[in-house]
């Protein structure tokens, strides 16, 4: 280092690289080189290349010349063909004035013996990737420039989650194959945001791992950020199939329909932020509850949408599927934004990621407060996040990582549609009773994790993590308005089903696995396989209770637990290439899950039965889930893969409907799926299609009971659909997507009518309720200079995002209406300072968040009705936010 | 949204081979009473004038053990108050039935007068004019004549009850295409009446009070004894 440094000082251009997206390419800026004239395979784009100067490689850099900083990154691919090891690709860039990659041409790979697809890959994912232009006394001009792009072996993430990418950083002049063996940042900064003058740095990206199936997406940031979002769980709005709603406030979980799963708060997709799972086992407010919201949006790289089951390292609650979120911070230093917008909202935000860190290295905190779009629907919530690499020796990297959260909110609840539509309460209202206005939520959420990694020369991969969560919440929602009696005190009606939920979760697990390096054994056929073990516990205490309002006293009590619950999980996982064009990857995972049930009002003595034993049952309950996974990759063309997959996964059991003894009976989810993903091979991937064939099979589904306020079994179901997503990137500054996915989900054996419930609001065959048959998702974004002021870029960024859904079917024979949305953003920046406005549901749309259908008295009628009826929660009309950011 | 859009969007999506359960069924509720006749009350023979006897709410519940606590929500309801003349044979219409179609075990309902779980005591609804029943007749033994007046107010039980809970009822409803006739017989009300507990009562007419035995026994006769009967036919 020593020895090269003085002369790559004078001669090379600066490695200012401020790595976007969700994985860090591995990037080694050599010569920025000035344009003798434009490449001949420079593509269409404004600005061509301006002669800067002649000079070769070693003409040294004209002391004027600001060099292109890296602004979005791309994901490279990891070859089929590849054999395990990491794989140099030497290129000549070249960037225009805009700051698009507008020619990539190959000068080499190490090791030279390496596949050619190693070069396909590496341009693909180069002439993605954007930057800031370089500058000559402060005019954009084009740079060629050498680039060494490393593509590593994916790296398995920690989490129970799909593994998605993390980046090393490798020591200047480290030899190939050895990209991870443990630079410093200081003398490597491998995605450093400003102007570093280095003579030569490598970031080692692990590729994105393949997808599983043809509906294991990952959203990228381009994608992810192209239409606006208010929130993290609000982005994987952009993954197809999926549509997500607030229809509880801001201090409640999202509500997520996945592929036909109306998953509520989380009970059908397995969620993950890095190493620590969000979904919280048994949460009294519906199983498997995960809420995002402690997650800072601008703090998200990439989402990894895998729907269906097909890797084995999905477990509790994958059973639509798995989404993983991967934080990275790309644009390195101080970001202060401050918004302002209808409704009272404000927003603030303060991130820095420090220059010279990894992507994943920042600090993050946010507060925002509203008043709401209607009558109690007042908010306040205030969150951080936190993370740090460590790079060691020997190919060791840690990551430590913490986040915080607390939010409160008012809750409207929701309303008759009669009523609305009689006048007697208005849409975006809530009904004039205590009982109502009492409606609140509260949650909080503290964790904390660290996660060890080594990757060997061979490729072979280590990794252990060990994370803790504590989460809080505490709600009171009325759904019914008034119609419960008091278990206790059986006279006591009438005084507001105003129902409070109390749920503590003390959550703690360890993670472990390895994989292999790939063994080849003929020319033709090599194999990696990879095993892993988790553990989790959980402590969780719940409460039920009904309150009468406005005093809030207790008129009877419902639920008064503590639960304890672990999880040990373990999988095993084949990747066998057979021929170069066949790939079998697959393996089985199995859980072993406990239960420990402390039911303090179990065996309850009714008021009119004499007391003939002291209130409680405690029980205790393990089961076993096991379920294999499989994929077979067919790649017959460049541009075409086939896949085919299968996969059994399990929802763990809501403890306390555990019986002594019993064997935690799963709800068991099997998986199928077929489908292609085709794209054109020009380079930059300008249009890839993905399309698949899919059904599921569900053996206990969960519906919402808003007579106790939380989910209750509906038996199994079935669901047969289509899906497809389109992405086009017609030009470098342009990005548009449009998924549409189809689904057939109907109830195959919904409980008949008893007599605790004889009117069953389900029958057999009849379309599930609360999905939505069709989802449908466009997402567009521009970003271009407009002008120059002052020798300086003026970037205009427009976005959009549109979603529609078709009428969902709902109990007792109804539709709910369809819903179309559109969110729009604009933005300009200049130098440091960015201003902007986003606007959601530009259309000023007005949709039920959510409907549901179900007998309530809100005492507006003179007669109340006991025959169930639609209810509403409002969606979010017409809402701007004016947005100022200082990039410092 | 527009009935012909939905249908062509779900037309086009091709979720016509799929049901969305059972969908909403509306019929007309009508009451019939039997027309006025002497009859035998002890040793007295009773004539009614007048029997206007109010109606509802009624809830039919899938369980024939209903009761507001088994049956929170009902398929189908009669969610109004009418009265009617309990000596009209002919039809009288009440209102309509809504709700789901469904097999239909049981109902529970009042009689003009709710104690519903918002109410803190037991209400007459406006169309009752505050009673259940309203009765005028004459009754004879010998040559004594007495002629009698009396205002039922037949109450629930308990907060969130109604006055008759889980009668027993047998339909299968699977559209709107049948009306519910509501059969009342005000004379099997008054027959084990002994109305000498008010002979010595005065005034012309007499009122019965609603303290009394003879009170007491007609609300038992419409609640249990003979309580209205409930019949569906196609229309």
């Amino acid at each position: 280092m020593a020895r090269w440094f003085p002369l790559r000082l004078a001669l090379c251009l600066p490695a200012a690289l401020a790595i976007g997206g969700a994985v860090p390419a591995a990037f080694r800026f050599a010569w920025a080189q000035p344009l003798p004239r434009p490449p001949a395979d420079a593509g269409p784009v404004d600005g061509a290349p301006t002669p800067v100067s002649d000079g070769g490689p070693d003409a040294g850099v004209p002391p004027e010349l600001v060099p292109p900083v890296m602004r979005e990154t791309a994901h490279p691919t990891y070859p089929q063909d590849g054999d395990g090891h990491p794989v140099r690709v030497l290129l000549m860039l070249t960037v225009s004035p805009t700051g698009d990659v507008i020619a990539a041409e190959t000068l080499g790979l190490v090791p030279a013996g390496a596949p050619v697809s190693f070069e396909r890959s590496a341009r693909e994912a180069i002439l993605r990737m954007r930057f800031h232009p370089a500058q000559r006394a402060g005019e954009p001009v084009a740079v060629r420039l050498r680039f060494h792009l490393t593509i590593a072996p994916p790296v398995v993430e920690l989490g129970e989650g799909p593994a998605t990418d993390a980046a090393t950083a490798s020591a200047p002049g480290a030899p190939a194959g050895a990209g991870d063996a443990g630079a410093t940042p200081s003398d490597a900064p491998p995605d450093a945001g400003g102007p570093v003058p280095v003579g030569e740095a490598t970031v080692v990206a692990h590729a994105v791992e393949p997808p599983r199936a043809a509906s294991d997406f990952v959203i990228d940031h381009d994608l992810m950020t192209a239409a606006p979002h208010q929130s993290a769980g609000d982005l994987l709005a952009s993954a197809p199939g999926v549509y997500v709603s607030r229809p509880e406030g801001d201090a409640v979980a999202h509500q997520v329909f996945l592929r036909g799963f109306d998953a509520e708060h989380g009970q059908d997709i397995q969620f993950s932020l890095g190493v620590v799972p969000i979904n919280l086992p048994s949460h009294l407010h519906g199983q498997g509850y995960a809420d995002l919201n402690f997650i800072i949006p601008e703090t998200v790289r990439s989402l990894r949408v895998t729907e269906g089951i097909y890797d084995p390292r999905q477990g509790d609650f994958a059973v639509a599927g798995s989404v993983h979120f991967d934080l990275g911070v790309a644009r390195r230093g101080v970001l202060l934004r401050a918004g302002y917008g209808s409704f009272g909202t404000v927003r603030a935000l303060a991130m820095w990621a420090p220059r010279g860190e990894a992507t994943e290295t920042f600090a993050a905190f946010t507060y925002r407060a509203s008043e709401g779009f209607g009558r109690n629907r007042g908010s306040q919530s205030g969150g951080a996040i936190a993370q740090y690499v460590f790079r060691g020796p020997a190919g060791f990297r840690a990551t430590a990582h913490f986040a915080g959260y607390g939010a409160r909110a008012g809750l409207a609840g929701v309303l008759r549609r009669g009523d609305v539509e009689q006048g007697r309460v208005d849409f975006y209202g809530a009904y004039p009773d205590p009982s109502a206005s009492a409606q609140s939520a509260l949650s909080t959420r503290a964790q904390a994790s660290v996660a060890l990694e080594r990757r060997s020369d061979r490729g072979a991969l280590t990794t252990f993590a060990a994370w803790f969560a504590r989460t809080d919440f505490r709600s009171r929602v009325n759904f019914t308005g008034y119609t419960q009696r008091s278990r206790v005190r059986p006279d006591w009606v009438g005084r507001g089903d105003l129902i409070e939920q109390a749920n503590g979760d003390t959550g703690f697990g360890a993670l472990a696995s390895h994989r292999t390096p790939r063994y080849e054994l003929t020319p033709w056929w090599s194999a990696a396989f990879e095993g892993g073990v988790g553990v989790r516990y959980d402590l969780i205490e719940q409460a039920q209770n009904l309150l009468q309002a406005p005093q809030n006293e207790t008129w009877d009590r419902r639920v008064d637990a503590t639960l304890r619950a672990s999880d040990i999980g373990l999988y095993l996982d084949a990747d066998l290439r057979i021929t170069r064009a066949v790939r079998v990857r697959g393996g089985v995972r199995a859980d072993v899950l406990h239960y420990d049930i402390d039911d303090r009002l179990g065996n309850f003595t009714p008021a009119f039965q004499r007391e003939s034993h002291i209130v409680g049952f405690r029980r205790t309950a393990l089961g076993l889930a096991l379920g294999p996974r499989a994929t077979v990759e067919v790649s017959p063309f460049g541009w075409l893969k086939l896949f085919a997959s299968y996969g059994e996964g399990y929802r763990s059991p809501q403890a306390r409907q555990l019986e002594e003894g019993e064997g935690a009976p799963f709800a068991r989810v099997r998986s199928v799926e077929a489908g292609f993903h085709a794209r054109t091979t020009d380079g930059r991937e300008r249009l890839s299609f993905r399309g698949a064939a899919y059904a599921t099979y569900l053996s206990t589904d969960l519906a919402f009971d808003p007579q106790e306020g939380r989910l209750e079994p509906i038996g199994p179901t079935r669901r047969v659909g289509l899906v497809g997503h389109l992405i086009a990137r017609p030009w470098p500054w342009a990005l548009a997507s449009l998924s549409v996915t189809w689904v057939y989900a109907t109830l195959e054996a919904p409980p008949p009518a008893t007599a605790a419930n004889p009117s069953p609001p389900y029958t057999p065959g009849q379309l599930l309720p609360y999905v939505p048959p069709v989802v449908a998702r466009a997402d567009a974004r521009v970003e271009r200079d407009l002008v120059r002021i002052r020798g300086h870029a003026l970037v205009g960024r427009a976005g959009a995002g549109f979603t529609f859904l078709s009428p969902r079917p709902l109990p007792f024979g109804q539709f709910a209406d369809p819903v179309a949305l559109l969110d729009v953003s604009a933005s300009v920046r200049w130098r440091a300072v960015e201003a902007g406005v986003e606007c959601f549901n530009l259309l000023d749309a007005r949709y039920a968040a959510t409907e549901y259908s179900f007998a309530s008295d809100w005492q507006t009628r003179t007669v109340p009705s006991r025959v169930p009826a639609r209810h509403l929660s409002a969606g979010p009309p017409l809402t701007a936010l004016g947005t100022l950011t200082l990039h410092l | 949204m527009k009935t012909t859009t939905r249908a062509i969007l779900l037309s086009m999506l091709g979720l016509g081979c799929g049901s969305t359960g059972p969908s909403e069924v509306r019929y007309p509720i009508v009451a019939e009473g039997a027309a006025s006749a002497p009859f035998a009350a002890g040793d007295w023979t009773v004539t009614l004038d007048v029997a206007r006897v109010s109606l509802g709410p009624i809830y039919f519940c899938a369980t024939a053990a209903a009761s507001s606590s088994l049956c929170p929500a009902a398929v189908q309801e009669f969610a109004d108050v009418a009265e009617f003349d309990a000596l009209r044979p002919s039809a009288q219409p009440l209102g309509f039935v809504t709700g789901a179609p469904g097999s239909i075990r049981s109902s529970s309902y009042d009689l003009g007068i709710t104690w519903f779980t918002t109410q803190r005591t037991a209400t007459p609804a406006a169309a009752s004019a505050g009673r259940s029943a309203h009765f005028e007749g004459r009754a004879t033994r010998g040559s004594r004549t007495l002629r009698f007046v009396c205002d039922v107010r037949a109450i629930p039980m308990l907060q969130g009850a109604q006055v008759v809970q889980g009668a027993r009822v047998s339909a299968d409803i699977t559209g709107s295409n049948v009306r519910l006739v509501v059969r009342a017989d005000a004379a099997s009300w008054w027959t084990a009446v002994d109305l000498s507990e008010v002979e010595s009562e005065g005034g012309d007419p007499v009122v019965i009070p609603p303290s009394s035995r003879i009170h007491n026994a007609v609300v038992v006769a419409m609640t249990a004894g003979a309580p209205l009967r409930f019949e569906w036919v196609s229309q």
